[in-house]
């Protein structure tokens, strides 16, 4: 039998489509502009979180799809991604000199 | 022996497994493409002023014109998954067929890109952004080829699937196009990273 349930989505999957496209306009736009590094690294990870939210939330059906597996699922991996990037950001706080190699 | 909860929902996870397996997957996924943005973090920061202009190396028009391409073939496997659940077979293989397409087409244009600085004497050992960049653009180029194949494999097998097992296949749909959402989703941040900032 027919999902009817399905069909209100398809709306909102149009919607989603113009929204990407619009922001990757944006996004190619917001980069010519000179607001320095920090300014234009910032906003272009703003933009494409963004995307990706929607990316996620409409076309992967997180917003949707309430099943508390997949969230834990993603709650833990969130969690290893920010140590993941946390130990680049302390590589920047090791002030080990171990000075130049000696020759020979 | 029956694959177990394809089609009914595990007591357990309330999920049918397939759709557990892939988003395991995708988590582990998610930590592979993250350890390479850590690494061009790492490597940006750490080579301080002596980085390149990444826009002057790379083709923005042609990257922008690939993002279009993914993002549509995003909507046409979402679309291509919503018209099995509304039982209509031929627009299913249109949009199906389309996402094929749009994928094929985005490795097309990947592959001038690639042509494009080859022939400019820019190669992986040129510099260290350039080995960033083909190595994260390329391992995501062979996820979109890895897409491409099942993807036609499951158009090649698609209509012994609706005549047999209609929700089976909607949900196998389901996860290919959960995997092909994760692609698109990679590139949203690759585009960026590598060509804009």
């Amino acid at each position: 039998m027919a999902d009817h349930h399905v069909e209100k989505h398809v709306r909102q999957y149009l919607i989603v489509f113009a929204a990407l496209l619009v922001l990757t306009i944006v996004t190619v736009l917001a980069s010519r502009i000179d607001i320095g590094m920090a300014g234009g690294i910032i906003l272009a990870m703003i933009i494409a979180g963004v995307k990706g939210t929607l990316v996620a939330g409409v076309f992967m059906h997180l917003f949707s799809d309430k099943r508390k597996i997949v969230y834990v699922v993603l709650i833990y991996t969130g969690i290893f991604l920010l140590v993941l990037f946390l130990l680049t950001a302390l590589s920047y706080g090791d002030t080990l000199d171990l000075g130049t190699p000696e020759s020979g | 022996m029956d694959i177990p909860y394809t089609t009914a929902e595990h007591p357990e996870t309330r999920l049918y497994n397939g759709k557990l397996g892939i988003w395991l997957f995708l988590a582990s996924e998610v930590l592979l493409f993250g350890a390479f943005f850590s690494t061009y973090i790492l490597l940006r920061v750490g080579a301080g002023g002596n980085w390149p202009v990444q826009a002057e190396l790379l083709n923005i028009p042609l990257a922008t014109v690939n993002t279009v391409i993914l993002i549509t073939s995003s909507v046409t496997m979402v679309m291509a998954w919503a018209s099995l659940k509304m039982e209509r077979f031929g627009r299913f293989q249109l949009y199906f067929g389309a996402t094929i397409a749009l994928a094929l087409a985005f490795l097309v244009i990947k592959g001038f890109e690639y042509g494009a600085e080859f022939s400019h004497h820019r190669y992986p050992k040129t510099n260290t952004f350039l080995a960033i960049y083909f190595t994260m653009t390329g391992l995501h180029g062979v996820h979109i080829l890895a897409g491409v194949v099942v993807n036609l494999y499951h158009l090649a097998t698609a209509r012994r699937w609706y005549r047999d097992d209609k929700v089976r296949l909607a949900n196998r749909i389901e996860i290919a196009g959960l995997y092909w959402h994760f692609v698109d989703l990679v590139w949203i941040f690759l585009f960026p990273v590598l060509y804009l900032i």
